[in-house]
């Protein structure tokens, strides 16, 4: 018995030292297949200058992954170096490959346990490149054990992080986030990478940065082509079309890469590196297509800083930015400036402060439409590895809130940068490397969010009273909803010449007619007549157009507050100014039963205050129309009466009233008939018959 | 005072059955001065009894009829021809006879239950309930006068109301199983889980054989959250009766809660057996389908519940879920939609959030 018990321990110990030994990359060791080894050795060499290159810590460790094809044609000849596979380990997990890193770290320790002092601390990155949190923290804490407090300070401060890290990939992997992630498909992605999308508020365009092989001037970094624009849009029925470069107004022969869209999609913030460390750049479309990109300005550009993502307020009046300018927080953080009206520049940027910025960097920042949630990538905050993906909101005093993990699946271990949310919050859009669904390197895809579980429904009956014998049925679960969707209004216009039905540039301007105050005044696009911007929902809103030889347009509508997320559409023609033209004056408000003007009608007034300036020359016929409630006599008078208040108004304003002629026609021109009134099924719908049968009018007469 | 006593005694002394009175309970009779008509009556009201108890009402009938003859005063010859149309399906002359009784003697509370019994047979409940009520003047001792009124009164949705009356019921009737179990459940509709279960054990143990008990106790228990206690209660349901397919669904849902969505799967499918048109059965098959995450058997099962009730708004939404998940959003709006418009207000929730 003795004897078998002795031949076990040596079969064991045999086979443990067989399967250890480290073998040399050494000629003695091959022998036999010198040819090969030769070959093998070449390969070792030139992945051995990379690595090396990678030490140096001008270059950095990323050079690593270059090393890999040559690491692992000399691995497939020797498997059994405990060095190289520890190396070929460290350079995958700077790789886009990083869950290949684990079998070399697990096999360079099963050959030689000593090989690196760090062995354990890598085994545990590779884990949590792996999600396998519960091994990952095994290791490192086999890792803390080796070092020495006093020593090795920083080293143990960045295990502490990693450690947390993986407590909280647990945490975030207990509650996933109910989601689909779609590849955006061959018309976007290549096998190059592609990333840093940026969405049209209405998911209708794309926008993305490319290192293909089409990229201007074809000039490489390393392996890669440089960074290029693109740009798709989404057909009628949903597809994209193949991207194309957005414009050789923006890119050029070095780096151009997307940093950010305003909410209409006609501002573009384009990064691009001119031999300085990279700055921000300003690009508007025009009639004519994209301008060249101008340099946001001294105030946020420097030579020795970096400027990357950036991202507008909904009124364009500001934007956030990323940089790793002075005063920073640590790494990059994320900074707010304001347009200087007086001085006619953006602001010295401000640290948009501790709640949001960490001592690690903060990227890839995105105001949602709403102008009050905040997305951004960080590595500071509670993550589950390299930049994770948070999001904060807005109080009403402007400060943030405590930043939250947008969660698992979205955020990896891996760095998950550059999202970007739909102003309905259904879907986020973002660059991730996935080996089941990738086209080789960087894709970008595209998040649904199916928001919180839903419970099925199940039925129970019982027979509850005795002496009744039909059951009464009981339904089991009563589900609580809770549906998150945002409660914004999006607004998508066309502004259209009123013949011609032509696309017109003009100038739009949005009020809020509760408050009296200019929301937003921009210009439609110019090649397409259409505009598009976000509404906070619970507000009455006043909308013009104004363009040059044409009389403004104008109307009003209520979102209500508890809209929800909607689209709302509106086609606005636009009649150029000529005899026997007229309009609907829509924002301009009487007091009920009154011809006393309300408040809220100066905004529109003062419209047409400034077409009379701008037309001297014009003579108008101000005509007032009221509902059918009311005698028509009574309502023949207060229609007089209201045009009247109206020309008294602009004569008041120093115009000649020899310019002006009113009449009241009471209910006798209504836009919507009584007998079309009466077929309408809601009260609603039928008092915004009304509302739009009270209207004033003018007319060009002169 | 006398025709009560003599009535007693001939009930006594003949225990309903159709036998002649004998020589001597007919001296016993002539002692008490009851007269030859009088007699009569009784004889042949007797005979009306028997017949009442064969369950030959017509037959009761006449001899009730005849009974009048002798003497029109007899309330309970009213009484019980009363209750003779009333189990040949004539209300209304059940109703007249009944009133007649009472007006014969104003005491008879007995004719008050009985025109509960029948208004509440016609569903006329406000009828029965003051019917019911009238018996309770007549005699505050009688426990089923409180326990029908207290059914008719939970089926008005009054819970605390109805189990008042059956805490009265039980308090004259400490054996009165239907009592606990109607109790267990008012308790169980006014949401004290606790005194249900208390009331659906005493049921069970007053009566065993109460099956709809166990079944109702195991849904207390399974809406307390104690599926595997509710697991054993629907067990000896469906043991007393293992046809009960009521049972096994619930037991499924106790199952459900557990989250054994195999056995769950099992008890629905013993369910549809029993009653292949179950449409509650088939939808919360289709539930538990949707948590194994097999998309096309619960679409299926629900196309089913559908088919078999168009009107089922569970049904809908969960087809819609399981659509969803399938990545069909425009079925699954659809779904929603319907289910909406059915009443579901988390349908409703859904459909604006996800499909506008």
């Amino acid at each position: 018995m003795k004897d078998v018990i002795l031949l076990i321990i040596i079969l064991i110990s045999f086979s443990s030292v067989a399967q250890n030994k480290s073998i040399p990359f050494d000629k003695k060791s091959f022998k036999e297949e010198k040819d090969a080894f030769k070959i093998a050795a070449d390969n070792l060499e030139q992945g051995d200058k990379f690595y090396a290159y990678g030490l140096d810590p001008a270059i950095g460790f990323s050079i690593w992954s270059e090393a890999i094809p040559f690491y692992k044609k000399a691995n497939d000849f020797n498997p059994d170096n405990a060095s190289l596979n520890y190396q070929l380990g460290n350079c995958y997990l700077v790789s886009i490959h990083k869950s290949s890193a684990l079998d070399h770290f697990i096999h360079a320790y099963k050959l030689n346990p000593a090989i690196k002092k760090d062995i354990h601390y890598k085994i545990g990155r590779a884990y949590q490149y792996q999600y396998k949190f519960d091994k990952a923290l095994y290791e490192y804490g086999l890792f803390r054990k080796t070092l020495n407090s006093d020593t090795d300070a920083e080293v143990i401060v960045e295990l502490t992080r990693f450690i947390e890290q993986c407590k909280t990939g647990k945490t975030l992997m207990d509650f996933p986030e109910r989601i689909w992630i779609d590849n955006l498909g061959k018309h976007i992605n290549t096998e190059y990478p592609d990333y840093a999308p940026l969405i049209s508020t209405d998911e209708s365009v794309i926008m993305f940065t490319s290192r293909r092989s089409n990229s201007t001037g074809g000039e490489m970094t390393g392996a890669m082509y440089m960074e290029d624009l693109y740009i798709s849009e989404k057909d009628k029925d949903g597809n994209w079309s193949p991207a194309v470069g957005i414009s050789e107004q923006i890119n050029t022969n070095g780096h151009d890469a997307t940093a950010g869209l305003s909410l209409d999609g006609l501002s573009l913030f384009v990064y691009m590196d001119n031999g300085d460390k990279g700055n921000l750049y300003l690009s508007n479309k025009l009639e004519d297509g994209w301008e060249k990109p101008k340099g946001v300005g001294k105030n946020i550009n420097n030579k020795k800083t970096r400027e990357t993502g950036a991202c507008f307020t909904s009124d364009k009046k500001s934007f956030y930015f990323v940089s790793d300018r002075e005063e920073t927080l640590g790494g990059t953080d994320i900074w707010r400036t304001n347009w200087d009206e007086e001085k006619e520049e953006w602001g010295e940027p401000v640290n948009i402060g501790d709640v949001i910025n960490t001592s690690y960097d903060e990227v890839g920042v995105f105001i949602h439409p709403d102008g009050r949630t905040m997305y951004f990538s960080s590595k500071g905050h509670k993550g589950m590895g390299g930049f994770d993906i948070f999001y904060s909101i807005m109080n009403d005093d402007g400060t943030w809130n405590e930043p939250v993990n947008i969660g698992y699946p979205v955020s990896t271990p891996d760095d998950d940068v550059h999202f970007v949310i739909s102003a309905s919050g259904k879907h986020g859009y973002y660059s991730s490397f996935r080996e089941e669904d990738g086209m080789g390197e960087k894709d970008i895809y595209m998040i649904t969010f199916l928001g919180d579980k839903k419970e099925p429904l199940l039925s129970a009956e019982d027979n509850l009273l005795a002496s009744v014998a039909a059951p009464i049925k009981e339904e089991l679960i009563q589900p609580k909803v809770l549906v998150s969707a945002k409660n914004l209004s999006i607004l998508k216009g066309l502004v259209l010449d009123a013949e011609t039905k032509k696309p017109v540039k003009s100038f739009i301007d949005l009020v809020d007619n509760g408050t009296q105050e200019h929301i937003s005044e921009f210009n439609n696009d110019p090649v397409t007549g259409k505009f598009l911007m976000s509404l906070p929902a619970g507000k009455n809103y006043g909308i013009a157009a104004k363009a040059e030889g044409y009389l403004f347009h104008s109307e009003n509508f209520d979102i209500p507050a508890d809209a929800g997320f909607k689209e709302y559409e509106k086609v606005i023609y636009l009649n150029k100014i000529k005899k026997g033209v007229s309009i609907v004056l829509r924002n301009i408000f009487f007091d009920t039963d009154k011809y006393s003007l309300k408040p809220e009608s100066k905004i529109e007034l003062d419209r047409l205050i400034q077409l009379l300036t701008d037309n001297l020359n014009l003579r108008i016929e101000i005509s007032g129309h009221t509902d059918t409630h009311g005698s028509s006599s009574y309502n023949q008078r207060l229609s007089e009466d209201r045009a009247g208040a109206v020309v008294d108004y602009l004569v008041v304003h120093g115009f000649g009233r020899e310019r002006f002629e009113f009449k009241g026609i009471g209910e006798a021109k209504p836009l919507v008939t009584d007998a079309e009134r009466e077929k309408m099924k809601s009260n609603k719908d039928r008092e915004d018959a009304d509302g739009h049968n009270r209207r004033t009018e003018f007319m060009i007469i002169d | 005072m006398k025709r009560l006593i003599f009535s007693i005694l001939l009930l006594i002394s003949i225990g309903f059955s159709a036998q002649e009175p004998s020589e001597e309970f007919l001296q016993k009779l002539d002692s008490l001065g009851v007269t030859d008509s009088t007699a009569q009556a009784q004889m042949i009201y007797n005979k009306g009894v028997a017949q009442m108890e064969s369950h030959n009402y017509s037959e009761a009938i006449t001899f009730f009829n005849e009974v009048f003859n002798f003497d029109h005063n007899f309330a309970l010859a009213y009484l019980n021809r009363g209750i003779c149309f009333m189990e040949l399906g004539s209300s209304d002359k059940a109703i007249g006879d009944l009133k007649t009784g009472l007006e014969k003697d104003p005491k008879l509370h007995l004719a008050h239950y009985e025109m509960g019994v029948i208004y509440e047979k016609d569903n006329k409940p406000e009828d029965a309930i003051t019917s019911y009520s009238e018996a309770i003047e007549g005699n505050s001792k009688e426990a089923k006068y409180y326990y029908h009124r207290g059914v008719l009164i939970f089926q008005k949705a009054e819970y605390q109301k109805a189990k008042d009356d059956f805490t009265v019921a039980v308090s004259l009737n400490s054996n009165y199983a239907y009592a606990y179990n109607d109790r267990g459940s008012a308790n169980l509709k006014l949401d004290d889980l606790d005194a249900a279960i208390e009331d659906y054990k005493k049921a069970t143990e007053l009566n065993p054989k109460l099956t709809f008990a166990f079944n109702n106790l195991g849904s207390a228990l399974r809406k307390k959250g104690n599926f595997d206690e509710a697991v054993i209660a629907y067990n000896s349901a469906v043991l007393n009766k293992n046809d009960y397919y009521m049972a096994f669904n619930n037991r499924g849902l106790a199952k459900f809660g557990l989250k054994d969505y195999e056995g769950a799967i099992k008890d629905f499918n013993k369910a549809i057996s029993l009653k292949n048109d179950y449409a509650f059965a088939f939808n919360n098959r289709a539930s538990a389908y949707i948590a194994k995450e097999e998309w096309d058997n619960a679409i299926s099962d629900c196309n089913k519940a559908i088919s078999l009730n168009s009107d089922y708004a569970y049904a809908y939404y969960n087809r819609a879920i399981a659509k969803e998940m399938k990545r069909d959003l425009i079925g699954a709006c659809a779904d929603w939609e319907v289910a909406g418009n059915l009443g579901l207000e988390a349908s409703r929730s859904f459909y604006s959030s996800s499909c506008k």
